[in-house]
């Protein structure tokens, strides 16, 4: 028999003892003490140590920089202006030569040149165009030639703002890359991304018209840049 | 109905302390019941509670060298039930402490109390109940505001120099900080003072082979004189002055548009001819036929972003 329940004493089960405590660690001693901050150290160390790493990480051309970074493509055709966030360029006429005189000079080719007339007006500061070049269907680039001086898009010419000038760009191509090509302007020679970057696709020529521009004897004489009328 | 009295010491290795309360009598002659203890709220680990009363030793420690008190003939009878093979799945569960009125937190410690104590201590190895600790630990953000305080200014220090690098980095590609004239017009800079004398346009711009230069149509071209005072002869070296239309457009000088025109070499240090601290300089500009100058920018790349802006008129 239950005593408690005899004498209608407090049951153990509603009243626990206030100190029997069931569970519990002790305190931490010093030493203890130094191991938790100890501890808590080494976290803030990995931590900076993995922020340090991800801050460092560079990876070459991985996760798409190339595509995220690609510039800002304005596409226009032949004889309407492309308006970029610097410069306005207008391609005026396109022609085919196996010779092109530049300077007194007569240059031929193995290939055959193609020379646009172009306009290009620069919008609020002096500026200069550092890349012209053509692109072909494979997407081969074909820059500006380099055997003369080509001072509208060799970053050589400072255009002022308001002020167009035009002239003659000359690109040296094989044939089988002549029959469809697309200009291409940016102001920066080398470092093109996130920058505007002007298309103006050419007309699309077929490979008899290529090789009679190969075929023609009388060279091309490129006018030099000059300013227009606006 | 006879409860076979046992002593505590035969409970127990170690000698009890002396028992000064009378045994309870083996008929339940128990007073009147006492409110039912309740758990004390429990202070931090090492803060002493300023209202409790000390702490006894913990009865089911694992420190078998507290003694323990002697207990009554009932109280060992239902501790005796307790650690008897019974169901423990009942075992009670502790009352919620912060829900009991302080008044219950201090009980009326009768003679007969020591029993009810061990009456209703736990046996070994039954369930223990679930230690309340709720309200009685500092929440996280209180045990941390230290550390999230301290956190500001340590992200202040590790992304503040580089971030302070790459602002002034990304300011001195461009001219964005002007310094401008006093009320006599000069303007201090780079070590030199610079006053912008005049802004004209040339209807008649110098060819070569004394023939005029003939402007390009919709171009007009303007000259502008520079007076400069300075000590140091270099203080100004590598100078590019720059005139500022009305729309903010701007324009360098010396233009590939005025090629085939006589004009100077811009420079903003004396010639070798230049006696004194004090010389001139002139710059022609190209601009359109639609465009009217408004100030003449000194763009020294050592100095960027700051520039000398002297404005027109």
């Amino acid at each position: 028999m239950n005593p408690s329940a005899q004498s209608g004493a407090p049951s153990p089960e509603y009243h626990p003892d206030p100190d029997a405590v069931a569970s519990h660690r002790a305190p931490p001693g010093p030493v203890g003490r130094i191991g938790v901050r100890a501890g808590a150290g080494i976290l803030v160390l990995a931590a900076l140590a993995v922020g340090g790493a991800i801050a460092n990480w560079r990876p070459i051309n991985s996760g798409g920089t190339e595509q995220r970074e690609r510039p800002f493509v304005q596409v226009g055709q032949v004889g309407e202006t492309v308006s970029g966030r610097l410069f306005d360029a207008t391609v005026l006429d396109v022609r085919g030569a196996a010779k092109v005189t530049s300077g007194g000079a007569t240059h031929d080719t193995g290939g055959v040149w193609i020379v646009i007339r172009l306009r290009l007006t620069v919008h609020t500061e002096a500026t200069s165009i550092g890349y012209a070049a053509l692109r072909d269907r494979r997407d081969r680039e074909y820059r500006a030639t380099t055997r003369f001086d080509q001072r509208l898009v060799d970053s050589s010419r400072q255009l002022q703002p308001g002020i167009p000038v035009e002239g003659d760009v000359a690109f040296e191509l094989p044939r089988d890359a002549a029959t469809e090509v697309v200009v291409q302007l940016a102001k920066r020679a080398v470092d093109r991304r996130m920058d505007d970057l002007l298309e103006v696709p050419l007309p699309p020529v077929d490979r008899a018209t290529v090789d009679k521009w190969a075929a023609e004897p009388t060279p091309v004489v490129l006018a030099t840049p000059r300013v227009v009328a606006p | 109905m006879s409860i076979p009295t046992v002593s505590a010491p035969a409970q127990s290795s170690q000698p009890a302390p002396t028992q000064t309360a009378p045994l309870a009598p083996p008929v339940p002659t128990m007073p009147a019941p006492t409110p039912p203890p309740a758990w004390p709220a429990m202070p931090p680990f090492g803060q002493p509670s300023p209202s409790a009363p000390p702490e006894p030793p913990h009865r089911l420690s694992a420190d078998a060298t507290q003694p323990l008190p002697a207990v009554s003939a009932p109280a060992l009878g239902a501790a005796q039930s307790m650690v008897s093979p019974q169901p423990t799945a009942g075992a009670p569960q502790q009352p919620e402490a912060v829900a009991q009125p302080a008044a219950a937190a201090q009980p009326t410690v009768t003679a007969a109390q020591p029993a009810a104590e061990a009456a209703a201590r736990p046996a070994v190895g039954a369930a223990r109940p679930e230690p309340e600790t709720s309200g009685r630990q500092p929440g996280w953000w209180r045990r941390n505001r230290w550390g999230l305080v301290a956190l500001l200014p340590a992200l202040a220090l590790a992304l503040g120099p580089s971030l302070k690098e790459g602002y002034e980095q990304y300011s001195r590609t461009e001219p964005r900080r002007p310094v401008v004239a006093g009320a006599d017009g000069w303007v201090a800079f780079s070590g030199a003072r610079i006053r912008l004398v005049e802004v004209v346009e040339e209807t008649t711009v110098p060819g070569y082979g004394n023939r005029p230069f003939q402007l390009p149509k919709g171009v007009r071209a303007w000259r502008v004189t520079l007076a400069f005072e300075t000590t140091d002869p270099e203080a100004l070296a590598g100078c590019q002055p720059q005139l500022e239309d009305q729309a903010g457009r701007i324009f360098t000088a010396r233009p590939a548009e005025l090629s085939g025109a006589r004009m100077p070499v811009v420079r903003c240090t004396p010639s070798d001819e230049a006696a004194g601290s004090t010389y001139q300089t002139v710059a022609y500009f190209a601009l359109p036929r639609s465009a009217t100058p408004a100030a003449v920018r000194i763009i020294r790349l050592t100095e960027l972003p700051s520039y000398a802006r002297l404005p027109v008129g």
